[in-house]
């Protein structure tokens, strides 16, 4: 993974489970540093530490847990302190560790230019709609999902090529999907993104959320599975 | 820092008073406090707003009592009379997540959040 980090360095990735909690304060400001589970997180930086998402009202910051990330579904949410510049490219990849604790209602997990009424965004949201049992990669305007149950960690990918087009999910090393409708805007752009709840306001994630990252390119299949191995580690899982 | 772990549920009547109230005790950190609406149907409009997560633990007092919000609005110099505090309390809800999960308050009081869910989706 570090090869992959060196070699995309615009890529974010993040790691709750970091030796040490480093790289998460529990306040926005970045004065108190994380200590131990059970403590919110309202500042998260990532390894090459160009993105941090922060939170600045206490209630609303996720805790840190032994599984990782707990997102509340109710009003736990981050964004990024500035935006995540995306522009220029029209490919991405983007991987979780997720284990959802409810699907009674759509939760956003990650979102780059929120509301995906427009063009040029992308999401991971888990489940799509109340009920569905899933997790769901779109970008702008092309869908994929893949069966994701509650109560059970699972890796999620997404993998995009605006101009392919294609937009396809993966669940634990396996393709599960794939869109090729038309993707419209060109390219991704620049602007903030969103963890755990859209805009920092509504559809809030209900569970949990391991490592995760994101990469501005369409990462080739040997290393997509450096990815997932990296993120599905430590959930126990084992993606060959 | 220390924190204590609450469900706080506001009428919509009082909400704005309430927001301005704990901003004004607890500064920038409690400001977006408040702003999940909520009601019987999950549809506008809201009839309370919650917050549900970690607050400092110096306002734990503030939420368990009247008289603990009474306090710790004088030490902060505010003008909130003893019984504005009792009627604050008295029409809102205070859990600790301890002992109840905030899903399970909402169900309890049959409160559903309002999202907005717009966008885009596949046919």
């Amino acid at each position: 993974m570090g090869a992959l980090l060196r070699k995309y360095p615009t890529a974010g990735a993040f790691d709750p489970f970091a030796p040490g909690f480093a790289r998460m304060w529990q306040d926005s400001a970045g004065t108190t540093p994380v200590t131990a589970y059970g403590q919110p997180v309202g500042r998260l930086q990532s390894l090459g530490g160009a993105v941090t998402f922060i939170q600045p009202t206490t209630t609303s910051r996720p805790t840190l847990q032994a599984n990782g990330l707990v997102f509340d579904g109710t009003d736990d949410g981050m964004y990024s302190a500035i935006n995540v510049d995306l522009s220029g490219t029209d490919k991405l990849t983007v991987a979780a560790g997720i284990y959802k604790t409810s699907d009674s209602a759509r939760g956003m997990l990650l979102e780059h230019r929120a509301g995906s009424s427009a063009a040029s965004y992308w999401f991971v949201h888990a489940p799509s709609a109340a009920g569905a049992g899933n997790a769901q990669f779109s970008s702008s305007g092309a869908f994929a999902a893949a069966t994701a149950a509650i109560n059970l960690g699972v890796v999620i990918s997404g993998v995009s090529n605006m101009s392919g087009p294609t937009a396809s999910i993966w669940r634990n090393g396996t393709l599960i999907a794939t869109s090729a409708t038309a993707q419209s805007g060109g390219a991704y752009t620049s602007d903030v993104m969103f963890l755990g709840r859209r805009n920092n306001a509504t559809l809030p994630f209900n569970g949990y959320i391991s490592r995760f990252a994101w990469f501005p390119v369409l990462l080739a299949a040997a290393d997509l599975r450096t990815l997932e191995q990296w993120v599905a580690l430590p959930m126990g899982l084992s993606i060959p | 820092m220390s924190y204590v772990y609450r469900t706080l549920i506001v009428p919509a009547a009082l909400v704005e008073d309430v927001r301005a109230l704990v901003v004004a005790l607890a500064g920038p950190p409690a400001d977006g406090m408040l702003t999940v609406g909520l009601s019987a149907t999950g549809t506008a409009p809201a009839t309370h707003y919650i917050s549900t997560g970690a607050i400092d633990a110096m306002f734990a007092a503030a939420v368990a009592s009247p008289e603990g919000m009474h306090a710790a609005c004088a030490a902060a110099g505010l003008g909130v009379s003893p019984a504005q505090c009792t009627a604050i309390l008295s029409a809102s809800h205070v859990v600790d997540l301890d002992s109840e999960e905030a899903a399970q308050t909402l169900l309890r009081l049959g409160l559903r959040p309002i999202t907005e869910d717009t966008d885009q989706q596949p046919a």
